[in-house]
């Protein structure tokens, strides 16, 4: 730069700023420095941008080193300890009333922790992937008839030829999961003991490069060896003790041979992929006798990992691969996976909500427990302010400024938020083992930085809310009449108390009504008629042996009155997963695209489930062409005059309808019915049992079923579920939250009780002088209370007409989520608004009684 | 006593006012790490660090003539001390000694 080039001046305001807080040794060097930056700035930069750097620049000097020492400090420093000292006084001389202030907040802050609690549990799902930004779960799009419906995973030759020419995938694995065979296996060393089950998964070997599980001993890359498998740490120790099983052979099935090549580390409960052991691939297509070339179109759990992570990118080549065109109604999706555990619903082809919509509610629910309690900290707090009178009217005249006093009072808020919060993390932490047999869960209390930053910026929202007006309120006392002697009106106006009162009974009846609607819902979905009855069905996994001497084992069975049917099925048939569009019959509009849920099973399982035929028969298991039972609405979907003898085409393959069944539910009642179709299969090529038992003996039954699987199979244990429990397992998501919610309106009313108890006592002591005038004057017992509480029934209406439409927007959208629902219930409104009057009226008479009882002299004489 | 140990940071800075000599202060400081590390660090953090560094002993530091550039005002300039290059040389030589015990057999899988 030349000498003679006139300088830039930067902005004097910032220089201004740098001599306020900079020390003055410092000064010169520092704005030397900025000077000559910003000179370089303004040549390459606007004169905006410059000043701006040096605005930024200058801020960034505030740093410990060159602070000025305010001499000032000292003096805050000394008013700290007043403080403290003060408070410390204040804790000794009335413990219960600060105990009781604090023991509130502190109910409101357990709430709140134990729900950060689990969100926080559920957010640390996957992120343990060192690749976690970068891997995607494949969810694939099918449109028909204008819906559209994501399904996980992709077809294989998809994947496969995404793989080879998009250049940006890095990994892809297939996953081969939640069969109940092979991914369950039977796991047995030693011929005497029973079976060790573990649950196990099938994948490629890239599974590791994109996942980061631990592998203890063994092959870095475990998967390499079609014939081997891995076992997790605790597998491996259950089934051969002490021994490193690396390298040791063992018999799949007992039948195929595989080499141990690696132990694991047990997945942590924080990952969605479980599995006690995993395989190749090629494994359980030779399980299957499948042929590697013939798995090509089916649809696989696949993750990929990319390099450069443009998603949509990726996304857009992969649906414009020329394969793509074989599946033309169907797109596929990437989604990621840090995503993948809180957003597993989708909506219209987009991640729309699962867990992270319970996460809203559950924080909603927080919230409105920390106001309610923050709000009774506030009145508790004001209510009591007189006895603090003569203090800070001498503080006052001893020169106190106002501004001092609101220091004095917010660090006393923020010491009791501190005690509060300490004693609520310690009871929540304690907590968390009650709450996972509540919510049938296993979170952990994990102390992370996330969990860390949330509880001080809780503890901090926590004192400026709750502090900020009894500081304001303590702080305008006028020390001339407080030291006169003359009684003090009271903190604060009274409508504000009144009216965060209303905001606290509003919030406990959002809490009451919500909660009652909830249980209303799960319970309208636990007795909605699935169509058959579902006590009393054992769901059993056949062995090979079974499958193979299926009349044999049925007539074994039903040799027992214990047992009266049993039928074999290829589908679970409370969560049937497959569905289908390819469905053609005589007269189907060519675009129509009605989808389809094609079950594989034999004319024992129509019994098991009640299923009796309205029109034609059952199937003939003699004749083998393809013949197929529609359920009602099947068969009102196809509009089909005459259906029975009449073929139809599933797949391609031309079937002929043989009779009409009425409809069950084969799914979660989230989702609307879609119409089921019965084909005919052989016991052979089914995977389930399902057995009927003697709904009276349930024991004795299964121990009798469980004497003749042995018959068939010595070498495996059986395994076995019962169908109500399994189903009530699809409603475990809701169950968890009516658990919740109802320890959560627990919280709310024992609150809101205390709220009420304070305001009422506040008023009955202002209205002594009153009441006992009253009595003089010859008022009775009910006329006294009529009075005290005419301005309760009043905020008991208000909060009423607050919480009204407030909960019935909530509930509707909550309700919406499912295809079976509940309309809401309007006469819960009435009854709420009986219950809450009838809780505080009694609250408020309690309170009464007490003046009743005195002596009107002794109150009038008091003057 | 503030400890003699030098962080990453602190060690770069003493290095880049060695390189700079007789003309290091902390804007010329700032530019070099930029030209020689990409690393853009903020000017407070240079004179964070000047100013650990001093009181560590390891820099003295006398102010300059005043020069037109900076608007008449003077440059606070900076110079190793023997206890700082005593510090730099430690950590130089520890560095040195523990990349000679590392195996040849390690940098084969690589």
């Amino acid at each position: 730069m030349s000498r003679h080039q006139p300088n830039h001046t930067p902005p004097r305001l910032a220089d201004k700023f740098l001599e306020f807080f900079c020390k003055e040794e410092w000064v010169e060097p520092i704005r030397g420095d900025l000077f000559e930056q910003y000179q370089l700035d303004r040549e390459k930069h606007s004169k905006t941008k410059s000043n701006y750097k040096y605005w930024i620049n200058t801020i960034n000097f505030i740093r410990p080193f060159a602070l000025k020492r305010n001499s000032t400090t000292l003096n805050h420093l000394a008013m700290l300890k007043n403080t403290l000292k003060t408070f410390s006084r204040q804790l000794i001389r009335k413990p219960v009333h600060h105990s009781i202030n604090m023991l509130g907040l502190s109910f409101g802050l357990i709430v709140v922790f134990l729900a950060m609690t689990w969100v926080n549990y559920h957010q640390s799902f996957d992120q343990f992937h060192v690749k976690k930004d970068r891997i995607y779960k494949v969810m694939t799009n099918s449109y028909s008839s204008g819906e559209t419906q994501t399904s996980t995973g992709a077809i294989l030759e998809v994947t496969e030829q995404a793989k080879q020419s998009i250049s940006d995938i890095e990994h892809v694995t297939r996953i081969i999961s939640n069969w109940r065979w092979p991914s369950e296996q039977c796991f047995k060393v030693d011929e005497n003991k029973p079976c060790v089950y573990s649950k196990g998964i099938f994948a490629d070997s890239s599974f590791f490069k994109i996942f980061d599980f631990e592998i203890l001993s063994g092959e870095l890359s475990p998967l390499t060896n079609p014939t081997s498998i891995a076992l997790s740490e605790s597998v491996a120790k259950k089934l051969y003790g002490d021994v490193n099983p690396v390298g040791m052979e063992y018999l799949v099935d007992n039948h195929f041979k595989v080499t141990i090549s690696a132990v694991y580390k047990d997945v942590p409960p924080t990952s969605s992929l479980q599995f006690e052991f995993i395989a190749p691939l090629q494994l359980a297509y030779s399980l299957w006798g499948q042929k590697e070339e013939n798995m090509k179109q089916y649809s696989f759990i696949t993750y990929m990992s990319l390099k450069n992570n443009d998603a949509q990118l990726v996304e857009e080549q992969i649906n414009s691969l020329p394969i793509s065109d074989k599946y033309e109604n169907q797109s596929v999706i990437l989604h990621p996976l840090t995503k993948a555990h809180l957003f597993s619903n989708f909506k219209n082809g987009k991640a729309s909500g699962g867990l992270a919509s319970y996460v809203r509610i559950i924080g909603l629910f927080a919230i409105f427990i920390l106001a309610m309690s923050m709000v009774n900290f506030i009145n508790l707090t004001t209510a009591q302010s007189s006895l603090r009178g003569k203090e800070i009217g001498v503080r006052k005249v001893n020169g106190a400024s106002k501004r001092s006093l609101h220091f004095q009072f917010l660090i006393e808020t923020l010491l009791k938020v501190i005690i509060s919060s300490t004693v609520a993390l310690l009871v929540a932490y304690l907590f968390v083992p009650y709450l996972n047999q509540l919510i049938d869960e296993e979170i952990q209390f994990i102390l992370n930085k996330a969990f860390i930053i949330k509880v001080l910026t809780i503890i901090l929202v926590t004192t400026l809310l709750s502090g900020i007006y009894p500081a304001l309120v303590l702080s305008r006392f006028n020390p001339i009449s407080v030291l006169k002697n003359i009684p003090f009106k009271g903190g604060g106006k009274r409508n504000i108390r009144r009216w965060l009162t209303i905001t606290q009974i509003s919030i406990s009846g959002v809490i009451i009504l919500l909660t009652s609607v909830f249980y209303m819902q799960l319970d309208y979905l636990q007795n909605l008629s699935t169509g058959y009855d579902r006590k009393g069905i054992l769901v059993m996994e056949p062995t090979f042996s079974h499958i193979r001497n299926y009349k044999a084992f049925v007539d074994e069975l039903k040799q027992s009155p214990l047992v009266s049917e049993i039928g074999a099925c290829n589908a679970n048939m409370i969560a049937a997963s497959r569905i289908t569009d390819r469905v053609s019959w005589g007269g189907k509009d060519p675009d129509e695209k009605t989808q389809f849920k094609p079950i594989g099973a034999e004319n024992g399982l129509l019994r098991v489930f009640e299923l009796d035929i309205i029109e034609g028969t059952y199937f003939n298991p003699s004749d083998t062409s393809e013949q197929i039972i529609l359920t009602e609405t099947a068969l009102e979907r196809m509009n089909l005059t005459n259906p029975i003898g009449q073929h139809i085409q599933i797949y391609g393959q031309k079937c002929r309808i043989v009779g009409i069944i009425p409809d069950f539910n084969s799914q979660s009642l989230h989702e609307s019915l879609i119409p089921t179709i019965i084909y005919q299969v052989k016991p052979e090529n089914t995977g389930t049992f399902y057995i009927r038992y003697d709904q009276n003996k349930p024991s004795e039954s299964i121990a009798y079923i469980e004497e003749k699987y042995d018959q068939f199979e010595p070498f495996f244990t059986m395994k076995s579920k019962i169908l109500d429990e399994e189903y009530a397992k699809l409603y475990r998501e809701e169950k968890v939250i009516s658990s919740l919610s109802i320890f959560a309106m627990i919280t709310a009313i024992i609150i809101a009780a205390i709220g009420i108890l304070g305001l009422s006592t506040f008023n009955t002591i202002r209205r002594f002088r009153e009441i006992g005038l009253r009595k003089i004057f010859g008022a009775n017992g009910t006329q006294i209370i009529r009075t005290l509480s005419t301005e309760f029934i009043w905020i008991a209406l208000i909060s009423n007409v607050i919480a009204w439409p407030l909960s019935f927007w909530i509930m509707d959208y909550w309700l919406s989520g499912f295809a079976y629902r509940i309309n809401v219930p309007y006469e819960i409104f009435p009854v709420n608004l009986i219950l809450t009057a009838a809780i505080i009226l009694l609250l408020v008479a309690i309170q009464s009684l007490r003046v009743i009882r005195l002596n009107p002299t002794e109150v009038i004489r008091n003057e | 006593m503030k400890g003699t140990h030098l962080g990453e940071f602190e060690e770069l800075v003493l290095l880049i006012i060695g390189v700079l000599y007789p003309n290091a202060y902390g804007l010329a400081i700032k530019q070099e790490i930029a030209d020689q590390t990409k690393r853009s660090p903020a000017i407070g953090a240079i004179h964070s660090a000047l100013s650990r560094l001093e009181d560590k002993g390891f820099l003295k530091s006398h102010l300059a003539d005043a020069t037109h550039e900076r608007g008449g005002r003077r440059k606070k300039l900076y110079e190793i001390t023997a206890s700082g290059k005593q510090a730099i040389e430690y950590n130089r030589s520890l560095r040195n000694t523990l990349w000679n015990q590392i195996p040849e057999l390690a940098w084969k899988k690589l």
